[in-house]
């Protein structure tokens, strides 16, 4: 097997993922995921442009009802990641394309039962502050990613919450971007 | 360093992505580019049920006519790929998240003439079978002849701006055993 560190040499029809060194293929991970959340951003803003925000937002929304069940799917299953407790969530979360992979978060899981996720770094958030698109940032972060995060507790755990501990606007730079807690809660 | 070849064991709060295996990693890259491309057919489906199909094709090739550029410059840069001729345009065209880096998806086949000069040949689609399948003319129409040759060139542009990909053969096919669409790549400098 090669462990190409890049592709500078000759064009090779045959070359495959398997080829290059893992550094290499970590490099291509993180921009994968950069891009699959880049091309949803700018479906969204040609949406906007064309039929107006809300019917952009309203359409974003729906594709995520889906899009985050495919993500479970087949990113549990390339990772074999089973389980049905806070762990097994916040194991997902961590190489989700659209999270962990580009954003910076910090887990802390204190039992199987219980955990706090906090997002410290988020690109779009930035983003969307650089841009000062409050309606974005207010659909991406309220209407998109309070039902998913829901959506993936109970994925994992039909008695599963996921609570929002504290959403975006954020009151400076050195602010987190978000916080989430994951708790089950047996049906009484 | 570990060498993850699953995540069955404990959670890890500070694992990072060069704790998995190659093995993972590679799977990992084959699932983002399968699920970069279910988006954006689910995409496509919803907006073609309401507006229709010319709607979501125009927002369809707005969006990818921006995005498709940076995916290009950002993975030439992340694999060190020098030039800006056809070889190089067509080396970083295969690790793009939504071209032929999954094989189960899309399955391609060069014919290299010079380093400006290539005959690109797509052997298996699944994006025209999933047309073919569903006897869905307009969609692979669309997608074939309307979405794909200015991406082509958008791809091929982001690299050099004289270079130009045009299609030599596009679906429908004959039969299963014919070849999707073939492409020719070349550098043609503005008079």
């Amino acid at each position: 097997m090669k462990d190409l560190q890049d592709y500078s040499g000759r064009f090779d029809p045959h070359v495959e993922l398997q080829d290059f060194s893992k550094d290499a293929l970590v490099r291509l991970v993180t921009a994968a995921g950069k891009l699959y959340m880049g091309l949803d951003g700018l479906w969204v803003a040609s949406m906007r442009q064309k039929f107006g925000d809300r019917t952009a937002f309203d359409y974003d929304k729906e594709i995520w009802r889906t899009g985050t069940l495919l993500e479970l799917r087949r990113v549990t299953e390339a990772f074999n990641i089973k389980g049905n407790d806070v762990a097994a969530v916040f194991k997902f979360l961590q190489v989700d394309p659209g999270f962990g992979v580009w954003f910076e978060l910090e887990f802390d899981l204190r039992n199987g039962n219980y955990g706090i996720m906090t997002v410290t770094r988020c690109n779009p958030l930035l983003m969307f502050e650089r841009n000062k698109d409050r309606d974005l940032q207010k659909m991406v972060c309220e209407e998109i990613e309070v039902p998913m995060f829901q959506v993936v507790a109970e994925y994992f755990n039909p008695d599963m919450k996921a609570t929002a501990l504290k959403l975006p606007p954020r009151k400076g730079e050195d602010d987190i971007a978000c916080q989430w807690e994951f708790k089950i809660e047996p049906k009484v | 360093m570990k060498e993850l070849k699953a995540y069955t064991g404990d959670f890890d709060p500070n694992l990072r992505l060069e704790d998995l295996s190659k093995e993972v990693l590679v799977n990992l890259l084959r699932e983002y580019a399968r699920l970069g491309l279910l988006l954006e057919a689910q995409l496509n489906s919803l907006i073609s049920q309401k507006f229709g199909v010319e709607a979501a094709t125009d927002i369809n090739l707005k969006a990818r006519l921006v995005v498709e550029p940076i995916e290009m410059k950002t993975i030439k840069e992340i694999l060190g790929i020098p030039g800006n001729d056809v070889v190089s345009m067509i080396k970083t065209m295969q690790w793009i998240p939504d071209g032929p880096l999954n094989g189960d998806i899309f399955q391609l086949h060069y014919d290299i003439k010079n380093n400006n000069h290539v005959i690109m040949t797509v052997t298996k689609c699944k994006s025209m079978e999933y047309y073919e399948r569903h006897g869905d003319e307009k969609g692979m129409k669309n997608l074939c002849e309307v979405l794909e040759p200015p991406i082509f060139n958008a791809i091929c542009q982001a690299i050099n701006p004289d270079m130009k990909m045009r299609p030599l053969k596009l679906p429908p096919r004959k039969s299963k055993d014919d070849i999707c669409c073939q492409w020719e790549i070349k550098i043609e400098p503005k008079t």
